[in-house]
């Protein structure tokens, strides 16, 4: 186990450092710098500009600063917001942290329900029914999603707020949430949902499932207790993908739903060519991913003992 | 377990009642449409950060809401010599938001701060060019930046910055341009180089101190410029030169602009900054027509999708959108709600007078009388824009604009004909480049169209996105182009500079010494008729050679609340929120 995660720990920061190699090349071999804009500068401002924010020095000097940077535990100075990166991408991380981590929960939780429940009752209307909601679900792609929702629950109905990010605890801040999390969550779900019907379908006509109800016990303790554990594997392996999707993926949600995350930092960044805050938010993300994928290995080892941590 | 809940219970009642704050009916809600780059009014370049700092600074002058007049600010009256050069401008007696006076000290520090290459601020040509020997000042001092960091510097970036260097130059830099000779052996970094030391040999240095702007006492101001400037009241008024506060610039450094930290003298002073979520700005009593200020709060919201900001505007959470979204555009424009007003800027299309078919008068004659400018505003923007038949928009007093020949398909035809390609033979295919936006590509189309109908030509489309679209126009790697130009201040001069030949905004490679003797006539000229006069000659040449087809003058495009007083449409987007009012109707 502790050799595993050493293992893994390395080659993440091996990876972690190929990554910032190549986007730290490839954002400053895209056309257009930070510093072009519609009115164009006069070249003894550029130069200035660019003296600035190191642009002058040897591509060379400047990567090797920037790793250095990064070593140290710095993200560097923002150009496009005068301000460090760290400031506008931790705070923006936590948030897009809590709307991925609630659309995460949501998806599992009700999609291994529903999974659980149409597998149960195979072929019947609950089956039907929330197949085809899947299925709805999954072709419904989330930038069409989030304004429908907000069209029928915000400005039709009027139930729930059309924007905007919780400002304090109350009822009428929380509820704003509600919205994001479904646009970002339903495909999700109806995912999961299919995925842990078909692992389930597939175990509850196992040998040891017969066992089970032959030896008297209850269909609830059949599927729950000796079922499940086998039947969500599928589910587990959506889950690094698709816990990575929705910590990273909100970008458009984000937008619809005026949400502070990173995403938007993320994408503005790329297009702007700030480089300090384009790095930033691909380091977060990748570490993201790759702690991500060594939890998903780590929760296979403990549901299926014939998997091994090497 | 019964403790916690209730504390779960005492601490969201108390959210609750914080909650109602926030639905202060003094308190005016605006979406910003994006987050602000920086509020440092010497680093900032555009209409977000203006909307915030306008509230929390002002400058000398200011603009009225209605028609931005001039009115005076932080300067009750001021004087102008009889040559146009020498401004004395009289302070009133008024605060920073600590308390500390404004001094006419503040205004010299803030603006000689502004031309210090390095703040390296982008907007220091809106200083350098006016004031006198500013101009001398920065270069002499980035000639300082440039030498100090000689041997740090990359190889191909010594190659630009040396290029500067002959411009730039003054007798103190001989030295260390002799020294970077000794070490330099490529061939064109040492011709570069000493042709810079023959410069610096010629001209003497300018110090920070002989800069035209000076405070002999704490009251008076005195700005003298290089040329006489009939706009320059109007610029006193722009975001570059507004003061700030030395003490807290001193002291916080790049932090300055913090909530915590920055300290200003306009009508509204910082409460909150949440990145991407709000700037929350309350009324400044130590302003000095506190008085007059309704407003008590003012919340700036970052949204940038157009929709989300209408879905909350309609849900009655913001009070005023100053863009709308573009599907919507027609049964908007009927409600009463809506405001539309004309606005300085112009839409236009840019050709390569450099390259291809478009070297030739003729073609983009031909070019551009087949657009139907008409359809465009009718079937496309929709939102009451006007035809531009010229590059500078109307509404600027005094100003008789010089108009292209209008939209004519025969004559286009007939042209196109004498330029070598009748009925189109022989014309190569060439191609529009846009920025991707939905606006852009559907008056692309329809041109592209309205070209293979009436010219019988081949047109293709291309998209690219922002920064690359910016770096290929000016690189000139374009034949058509879609371009916009907003007006800097209230002069035709913002729009017609920009073609000169060595204009920074040129983006066309047009070049005609007559054209550059008219704006530099114009520059000089004292008397404001004959100015106007000369400058509308210029824009004649532009209209007849035609490196530039003007399509649409934008115009604004405001949501505002009922009960909301105070708010103007105005022809540059720009409102001081000084006399805004929040009636029972908007509440």
């Amino acid at each position: 186990m502790l050799a595993f995660l050493t293992k893994r720990l390395a080659g993440g920061v091996l990876t972690l450092f190929m990554i910032a190699t190549l986007c730290f090349f490839i954002i400053r071999f895209s056309p257009g710098s930070p510093f072009t804009s519609e009115k164009k500068l006069p070249p003894e401002v550029l130069r200035n500009l660019e003296r600035k924010y190191g642009y002058d020095r040897p591509l060379g000097v400047q990567y090797l600063l920037a790793m250095k940077g990064y070593l140290t535990g710095n993200l560097g100075w923002s150009i496009r917001y005068e301000r460090e990166a760290e400031e506008l991408l931790f705070p923006s991380f936590s948030t897009s942290l809590k709307l991925g981590g609630l659309a995460f929960a949501f998806s599992i939780l009700f999609g291994v329900g529903i999974g659980i429940l149409a597998a149960a009752r195979q072929n019947r209307l609950p089956d039907y029914l929330s197949m085809s909601f899947a299925l709805v679900g999954i072709c419904i792609p989330n930038f069409l999603l989030g304004p429908i929702l907000v069209m029928l629950f915000g400005l039709v109905l009027q139930w729930l707020p059309v924007a905007g990010w919780p400002e304090d605890w109350s009822w009428g801040e929380l509820s704003k949430l509600l919205l994001p999390t479904l646009s970002l969550s339903l495909v999700h779900l109806a995912y999961v949902s299919r995925l842990t019907r078909a692992g389930m379908l597939d175990v509850l006509h196992r040998d040891y499932i017969r066992t089970a109800r032959a030896k008297g016990l209850g269909e609830g303790a059949v599927v729950l207790k000796h079922a499940l554990k086998n039947g969500i594997t599928p589910v587990l392996s959506y889950a690094g993908p698709m816990a990575a999707y929705v910590f990273t993926g909100s970008v458009v949600v984000e937008k619809i739903f005026n949400i502070p995350g990173m995403g938007q930092h993320f994408v503005d960044a790329a297009l702007v060519r700030d480089q300090t805050l384009f790095m930033g938010a691909v380091l977060i993300y990748s570490t993201l991913v790759i702690v991500f994928n060594v939890l998903v290995d780590l929760g296979y080892s403990m549901l299926d003992p014939r998997v091994r941590l090497t | 377990m019964t403790r916690v809940i209730l504390a779960i219970t005492v601490a969201s009642t108390l959210f609750i009642g914080c909650h109602g704050e926030a639905e202060d009916p003094g308190t005016l809600v605006v979406n910003n449409n994006t987050e602000p780059q920086t509020l440092d009014p010497g680093l900032e370049k555009g209409q977000p950060e203006y909307n915030v700092t306008i509230n929390l600074f002002e400058g000398l002058t200011t603009y009225d809401p209605k028609d931005l007049t001039v009115r005076p600010g932080m300067a009750e009256r001021w004087e102008v010599s009889a040559d146009g050069r020498v401004y004395t401008f009289h302070l009133r007696q008024a605060q920073w938001s600590n308390g500390d006076p404004v001094t006419a000290r503040d205004f010299e520090w803030s603006w000689k701060r502004v031309i210090d290459p390095e703040l390296a601020s982008e907007y220091a040509y809106q200083i350098y060019t006016y004031l006198r020997n500013a101009k001398s000042y920065y270069d002499g001092a980035s000639a300082d930046l440039t030498l100090r960091d000689w041997s740090k510097t990359a190889p191909d970036k010594k190659l630009e910055a040396a290029g500067e260097l002959p411009a730039q130059a003054q007798s103190r830099h001989l030295e260390a341009i002799r020294k970077a000779l000794a070490l330099e052996k490529d061939p064109k970094l040492t011709e570069v180089l000493t042709k810079a030391a023959a410069e610096a040999a010629q001209r003497k240095d300018i110090r920070i101190d002989e800069v035209g702007v000076a405070a002999p006492d704490d009251r008076t101001l005195r700005v003298t410029l290089e040329n006489p400037t009939p706009y320059f009241l109007d610029l006193a008024a722009f975001f570059t030169y507004f003061p700030v506060h030395r003490a807290t610039v001193e002291k916080h450094g790049k932090e300055w602009t913090k909530p915590a930290n920055l300290v200003g003298n306009g009508p509204f002073r910082m409460k909150e900054w949440k990145v991407k979520q709000h700037i929350l700005l309350e009324k400044n009593p130590s302003y000095w027509d506190a008085a007059r200020v309704e407003l008590r709060r003012v919340k700036l919201l970052p949204i940038e999708n157009a929709s989300t900001a209408f879905n909350l505007y309609e849900k009655g959470r913001i009070h005023w959108l100053t863009d709308v979204p573009r599907e919507y555009i027609e049964e908007l424009a009927k409600r009463p709600d809506f405001h539309s007003g004309p606005m300085l800027t112009t839409y236009f299309y840019g050709f390569n007078v450099t390259q291809g078919p478009t070297r030739d008068k003729k073609v983009r004659q031909a070019l551009s009388r087949a657009i139907d400018k008409d359809k465009i505003v009718k079937f496309i923007t929709r939102a009451g824009e006007k035809v531009a038949d010229s590059l500078v928009p109307p509404g600027l007093a005094g100003y008789a604009s010089a108009p292209m020949p209008k939209f004519d398909p025969d004559a286009a035809r007939k042209l196109l004909a004498e330029a070598g390609y009748p009925d189109g033979k022989g014309f190569p295919k060439i191609e529009i480049l846009y920025n991707t936006q939905d606006t852009h590509k559907m008056i692309a189309s329809a041109i592209q169209e309205m070209w293979r109908q009436e010219l019988k030509i081949d047109v293709a489309l291309r998209n690219v996105e922002w920064k690359i679209y910016l770096d290929m126009q000016s690189r000139l790697e374009f034949q058509v182009v879609r371009r916009a130009w907003i007006a800097d201040y209230n002069d035709p001069n913002t729009f017609l500079d920009m073609f000169t030949t060595d204009g920074g905004n040129n983006n066309t490679g047009f070049s005609r010494p007559e054209y550059d003797r008219l704006i530099r006539t114009a520059a000089q000229e004292r008397d404001p008729a004959s100015r106007m006069k000369v400058l509308h000659d210029a824009e004649a040449v532009l209209m007849d050679e035609l490196p530039i087809v003007p399509i649409y003058f934008y115009v604004t495009k405001h949501l505002v609340k009922p009960g909301v007083t105070g708010i103007y449409d105005n022809v540059r987007d720009t409102h001081p929120l000084n006399r805004v009012r929040i009636g029972e109707a908007g509440r």
